[in-house]
């Protein structure tokens, strides 16, 4: 076990720690079932309870010495590898990419700001955030987000029926 | 409506259109790597909300073996496998695509494919109805002790860390709790937030998981360049005398594939490195394998097809997912008020009949389609990452939103995507994760009616046959892999403490 594979274990343990705290004050306090044995707030609290249980584990395995594991097939592709042989990485740009999504679900809900326009300024700002930024390539990037915000919104609007405002 | 029936229905114009559609989405998110099949059915279950129930299965279907097929073509020409299935098909296929015969390589696993698909769909078509027999006698405790064993046997075949596969499962369940509680129609686990009264989507939190993370982890390694071999359709058509020779080969991972998609959490990757390892070990050339091997290629393209129709056989007839993808299917069936398991064969035979034919369907289209269009598929993966992932975010936030039309829906995809790419960072399984989310409210509701049933007496779930031998099939699950570990400690121990042997 690498110690940065031990650093995560720990973090994990005690975010679910806090997790399992969390959900048992706020289960705790739901009254009791009228209807049926169990009621709303047995389950919760049975799983935080056993969640708390194995993280502890994991801290009293930690504390000796004991490897934890680590997954070693991967949900999601590019993570598990490691890629400093063939390239670098850009950690950075995964921030980018998240500050960006979260700042154009904002948008969205903002009151007369067409779907479209949103679109095509979230889509040019990460295409320039993720690629080059030569002159020639803002140039493709601008008629690739004009163009592909405009298929999308015609797509949930025409086809789906989805309510964008 | 009977399978032959459901076969007649998909040659009618617009079935067999989303199908042909399905399955070349599914090919085509196959083909670009950093794009996911499961990312792909994320991304489109919102949508089949406005779609019929019969045309939303064969959507989901034929994008699923699509998608599980795509990933040949890049692992062949870049050594980049486009689904993580496809890992083994590296080994092989690009060495021999490097050594001149691209065209043979992709004809190879594409024949290797059609086949593994063929064998699961028959094997889905036999085994399916017997087992939603038996299941149709199970009462709440049985249904809840099968949901208990699928848990477990996920965890603890969860490889790596069966500790963290299990508190994955638990978060995941965890995850599914807020909200209104069905049974008693009180609010629970909102931590004073209004919103939460809805509860945690299922959906959203899926699209969070399987697309918002995926694209976060391409992001950090966007500057990543890739080698290829050009695509030629020379030595593409195999002939029968290569199905001849490969027949065994095609058989044995096959069946390797279809018994490692039914049991719970394996999966396509395991099951083609189990093939694969098999054929090598079998192999009278082991030695060409790694180096460009067609035996390599078959048994790894055999054995992730066959895992498709594996995995639909619980699905369908007890409602347990076999797997990641099964579990996005039983969303899109809930969506469309469709409960999986053997009451679904009885109340919507429609829909079981829809979901085989359109499987061996989609095999048949697939198979077709990569052989006319390898050149076109080996194109798109050339096309760039920084023009790919923007839509496909767009996609995640309207995919969010859409179905309940609800802006909290699109903060918690959001919120998932980070938490899924912080906990693949530590290693920490996200199978059993989504696994977990979608079983936990059939688990309670399951045993909140037994115990109703029973006024409160928890016995019968260990007396009765059945669900006592699920209980216990899912104990020894979770005690087994520390138990194994524990007494390979003590054999190592001991032999090392075993005095040197004394010189002759």
């Amino acid at each position: 076990m690498t110690n940065r594979q031990g650093r995560a274990d720990f973090g994990f343990a005690i975010v679910t720690l806090g997790v399992c705290a969390l959900t048992w004050r706020e289960a705790s306090n739901l009254p009791p079932a009228l209807f049926d044995p169990l009621g709303p707030k047995t389950f919760p609290l049975w799983i935080s309870g056993l969640l708390a249980a194995l993280a502890v584990l994991i801290l009293l395995r930690l504390a000796l010495g004991r490897s934890i594991g680590a997954s070693r097939t991967s949900l999601i592709t590019g993570l598990g590898d490691d890629p400093s042989a063939t390239h670098r990485t850009r950690p950075g740009l995964a921030a980018a990419t998240f500050l960006l999504t979260a700042a154009y679900a904002a948008a969205l809900s903002v009151p007369g700001l067409r779907f479209a326009v949103a679109t095509a300024g979230y889509v040019l700002a990460l295409i320039l955030t993720l690629g080059p930024r030569r002159r020639r390539d803002v140039m493709i990037a601008a008629l690739v987000s004009v163009a592909g915000a405009g298929a999308i919104d015609l797509l949930f609007r025409v086809v789906f029926a989805v309510d964008l405002q | 409506m009977t399978l032959a029936e459901a076969f007649l229905g998909l040659f009618a114009l617009k079935p067999f259109l989303i199908l042909l559609g399905g399955v070349l989405m599914g090919i085509a998110v196959g083909v670009l790597p950093g794009i996911t099949a499961g990312m792909l059915l994320a991304l489109t279950l919102p949508f089949t909300y406005y779609m019929s129930s019969v045309n939303a299965v064969i959507l989901m279907i034929a994008m699923f073996v699509g998608g599980v097929s795509g990933g040949l073509v890049t692992a062949t020409l870049m050594r980049i496998p486009g689904e993580p299935n496809a890992v083994m098909t590296t080994l092989d296929g690009y060495p021999l695509a490097r050594a001149g015969y691209p065209g043979r390589a992709l004809g190879l696993g594409n024949a290797a494919s059609l086949i593994g698909g063929g064998l699961s769909w028959l094997v889905l078509v036999l085994l399916t109805p017997p087992l939603a027999k038996i299941g149709v006698a199970f009462g709440p405790f049985e249904n809840f002790a099968l949901v208990i064993m699928a848990l477990a046997l996920i965890t603890s075949l969860s490889d790596g860390s069966q500790l963290k596969g299990l508190m994955a499962a638990l978060l995941g369940m965890l995850v599914s709790m807020p909200g209104i509680d069905e049974a008693s129609g009180m609010t629970r686990l909102t931590f004073g937030f209004n919103a939460m009264e809805g509860g945690l989507n299922s959906l959203p939190v899926i699209i969070g998981i399987f697309a918002l993370s995926q694209v976060l982890a391409d992001a950090i390694n966007i500057e990543q360049g890739t080698e290829h071999v050009r695509a030629r359709m020379s030595g593409i058509f195999i002939t029968l005398r290569d199905y001849v020779v490969h027949g065994w080969n095609m058989l044995r991972s096959s069946v390797i594939g279809v018994w490692m998609g039914i049991l719970p959490g394996v999966g396509a990757t395991i099951a083609s490195i189990v093939a694969y390892t098999a054929a090598k070990n079998i192999s009278r050339t082991p030695e060409k394998f790694g180096q460009g091997s067609e035996e390599g290629i078959v048994a790894a393209e055999s054995a992730n097809n066959a895992t498709t129709g594996g995995t639909l056989v619980p699905l369908l007839a007890l409602g347990i997912p076999g797997g990641l993808t099964d579990s996005i299917l039983l969303s899109a069936l809930m969506i469309h008020n469709l409960t999986p398991g053997p009451l679904l064969y009885r109340n919507h035979p429609e829909i079981v009949n829809t979901i085989m034919a359109s499987h061996l369907v989609a095999h048949v289209v697939m198979f077709a389609l990569m052989t006319v269009g390898c050149v076109l598929f080996a194109r798109m993966m050339l096309i760039r990452g920084h023009f790919l992932y923007p839509f496909v975010l767009v996609f995640c936030v309207v995919g969010a939103f859409a179905l309940n039309n609800r802006g909290f829906d699109v903060w918690v995809m959001l919120a998932f995507g980070a938490i899924g790419f912080g906990l693949e960072l530590a290693k920490v399984p996200l199978a059993p994760f989504v696994i977990g989310l979608v079983l936990a409210p059939v688990a309670e509701t399951e045993l909140r009616s037994g115990l109703m049933a029973t006024g409160g007496d928890i016995a019968p779930l260990f007396l009765r046959p059945i669900s006592g031998t699920f209980l216990a099939v899912a104990a020894l699950a979770l005690i087994w892999p520390f138990a194994r570990a524990a007494w390979r400690r003590r054999r190592n121990v001991s032999w090392a403490s075993s005095p040197p042997p004394s010189p002759p």
